[in-house]
């Protein structure tokens, strides 16, 4: 779980070009949305995109992303439970 | 009867360098890359906006260009809606466009990719500016060949004469990639913001508004 | 003071290749959007507005050859030719400027196998205007305006800016995009593309409907070079900036408000009630119209009929502004309000006043409005003199 959390962390990171933050600056259970991270719409659709491309799971639905990408652990979690 | 208006400030990126109002803020001697330069210029600078690492090329040039052609300027008394933004490009997105057609070439590897997708229109970086800055007013993204400064005054004396704009961020902002199979494959960019009020002002430059001085300025 | 008046025009769509033609099928309810499951456009089958390419390949042939330009070109040309064909000018004086519009002219050429006979140079935009201008032998350098969704209504509003100044006489505006992967894919990875028809401003509404299209104004300042009785004046226009987000609008409107505030003022409106109607953007996602509404509210404007003609052409982006501002120019000549296909039940926040049916009425001037990506809006003034 810990390396999946990591590989995310740093995978956000690139995709997203979260430029001045190191995988030690993002805590694992911090909002990505709203307040924490502060990632917007277009991030979201990029999540998306990660999701599929890197892990092969696809959400249809942004909105069905809320709970998923609400924070890196969440995601890490969607991932460990669907991934085939 | 025609009015004349005034420039305040001007700001060019090329060649690695910087310069505000003809004196050189920054230059690099031989940087990675483009994205090396516009870095580090931007760094130099100490501007606080994390969402400059999410631009393109374009906008990047685009947006530190402006950042700097509004230091020490009297821009924040404007209304909100009294400031244009009027910006002359030649490549249009075409650098980002490329991007984002890689993601979508290759049907087997197909990821269209929204983040880039968003930056395949030149105006993005005239939205990116009045984001950062609040502003509301007239805003247009015109494309031409080259730049043209008969064009542009044509333009923006329209516009503020008309009283749709009290002051105006205008020039040339352009990003152009390297497709020539060249080992060095750096891009060229060309970038010349000038900021145009309708009094006389007390700063350095308080140039008249014309041609002749638009080309000057460009040229140096 | 001079006058900027409309002198002809022209619509190529799903719906014609004349402006009649497709204000027309807009009377009679007909739309443009159909199902494909053209591959080379998409990945997975889609709804849009597609233009009936084996017609236009065989109008073009009959005056030029259809290899050496590409799909936008031959749209331009045929558009421009037939509004040319209506009014009585020599495009070759250097009193005449050509305004071309569009968000991603030629990117279809980014693709091989579509640029085997063409020049790369092509992925210019001002290329695609040098095209036009050498066809027609104009004698000016042509401008070019690409800015999103309002490219269209920003190309009418700097050319009447240019005839009131006088700078010119005539300004042709020729807008026009075509539908690509890339355009449909790009939509696709921001979920914004409807699976179903657009239903602007219902409340079941999922998103966008695009579609291809050219249109063509021709303004001048020189009525008798008009061959219609009814006569057609741009009193004024405007464009802003929402300065909230790259891709998503505004949440309070108040952006698309200044455009149409700076609109009615410099078109001398002192009461709204001398609005006939309103052509809006209505784009059928969930954010963009209620961001409208809301500007209509804030402008005073919700007892205005109001429409959104995406139903019948979908969204034909750097085109959009100008087929839907010369339906709206049609609208009022023939004085017959076009409803909002695919609308059915109210689904913004705010009561605005939408056209549900075809209605004949009186008209003397309509609003329109376009809003685009990188927070752009812009409106525009049309009256009959």
């Amino acid at each position: 779980m810990d390396t999946l959390i990591k590989e995310l962390k740093e995978e956000i990171i690139n995709e997203l070009n979260l430029e001045d933050l190191t995988p030690d600056d993002i805590d694992a259970d911090a909002a990505l949305f709203g307040d924490g991270l502060g990632l917007d719409s277009i991030d979201a659709l990029s999540l998306i995109v990660i999701l599929e491309k890197k892990y092969g799971l696809k959400i249809g639905n942004p909105d069905d992303g809320k709970e998923i990408f609400r924070s890196i652990r969440s995601i890490a979690e969607f991932i460990k439970a669907n991934k085939k | 009867m025609k009015k004349q208006n005034y420039i305040s400030n001007h700001c060019i990126i090329r060649n690695n360098k910087v310069l505000l109002n003809g004196e050189m803020l920054f230059s690099m001697e031989n940087p990675l890359s483009y994205n090396d330069f516009i870095k580090t210029a931007f760094r130099s600078q100490q501007i606080t906006y994390p969402k400059f690492f999410k631009m393109d090329n374009l906008s990047k040039l685009g947006f530190l260009t402006s950042e700097l052609v509004l230091k020490s300027s009297k821009i924040k008394e404007y209304k909100e809606n009294e400031i244009a933004v009027i910006i002359f490009n030649s490549s249009s997105s075409l650098d980002t466009d490329m991007d984002y057609y890689e993601t979508i070439k290759d049907k087997a590897n197909y990821f269209p990719n929204p983040s880039l997708f968003v930056y395949t229109l030149p105006n993005i970086m005239i939205g990116e500016i009045c984001i950062r800055n609040g502003f509301k007013g007239e805003n247009m993204l015109l494309i031409s060949q080259q730049f043209n400064s008969i064009a542009l005054t044509e333009t923006v004396n329209n516009i503020l004469n008309n009283g749709k704009a009290k002051c105006c961020i205008a020039g040339w902002v352009e990003y152009k990639r390297n497709t020539d199979n060249t080992f060095f494959q750096n891009p060229f960019y060309d970038s010349f913001l000038c900021l145009i009020e309708k009094n006389e002002n007390d700063n350095k430059v308080n140039a008249e508004f014309n041609i002749e001085n638009i080309n000057k300025i460009y040229k140096s | 003071m001079v006058d900027v008046y409309i002198a002809s025009d022209n619509i190529i769509s799903s719906l014609g290749i004349t402006s009649d033609e497709n204000f027309q099928n807009c009377k009679s309810g007909n739309t443009g959007i159909v199902y494909s499951s053209e591959t080379k456009l998409s990945q997975t089958p889609f709804y849009a507005s597609l233009i009936n390419w084996n017609r236009i390949n065989n109008l073009f042939g009959k005056i030029a050859n259809n290899a050496l330009y590409t799909k936008l070109e031959k749209l331009l040309i045929l558009s421009i030719t037939d509004a040319l064909k209506q009014i009585n000018i020599h495009t070759s004086d250097n009193k005449t400027l050509l305004i071309v519009s569009t968000t991603k002219g030629n990117i279809e050429l980014l693709e091989q196998e579509n640029n085997v006979d063409i020049d790369k140079n092509r992925l210019h935009l001002w290329e695609i205007a040098n095209i036009v201008q050498k066809y027609f032998h104009l004698a000016n350098e042509p401008m070019v305006v690409s800015h999103a969704c309002v490219s269209g209504l920003n190309a009418i509003i700097l050319g009447t800016r240019l005839i009131k100044s006088g700078q010119y006489e005539n300004v042709i505006i020729a807008g026009g995009d075509i539908l690509t992967e890339f355009v449909i894919s790009g939509f696709q990875s921001f979920k914004a593309i409807s699976p179903n028809p657009c239903k602007p401003f219902d409340i079941t509404r999922e998103g966008i409907t695009l579609g291809e299209g050219c249109g063509t104004i021709i303004l001048t300042s020189n009525p008798t070079i008009i061959k219609y009785k009814e006569k057609i004046k741009v009193l004024g226009g405007a464009s802003s900036n929402d300065a909230n987000h790259i891709s998503g609008p505004s949440r309070t409107g108040d952006g698309l408000f200044y455009a149409i505030d700076s609109t009615l003022k410099e078109a001398a409106i002192k009461n709204t009630n001398e609005i006939g109607f309103i052509s809006a953007h209505g784009t059928a996602t969930a954010y963009n119209d209620e961001m409208e509404a809301k500007a209509l509210k804030l402008a005073g404007l919700t007892e205005i009929p109001v429409n959104s003609l995406k139903g019948f052409f979908g969204h034909t982006l750097g085109a959009a502004g100008i087929i839907e501002s010369i339906i709206s120019i049609h609208s009022l000549k023939n004085n017959t309000l076009i409803p909002t296909l695919g609308f059915e039940n109210i689904g913004v926040t705010e009561n605005i006043a939408m056209i549900t049916q075809v209605k004949e009425e009186k008209l003397n001037t309509c609003l329109k409005t376009a809003s685009g990506f990188g927070g752009s809006n812009a409106a525009v003034f049309y009256s009959k003199s």
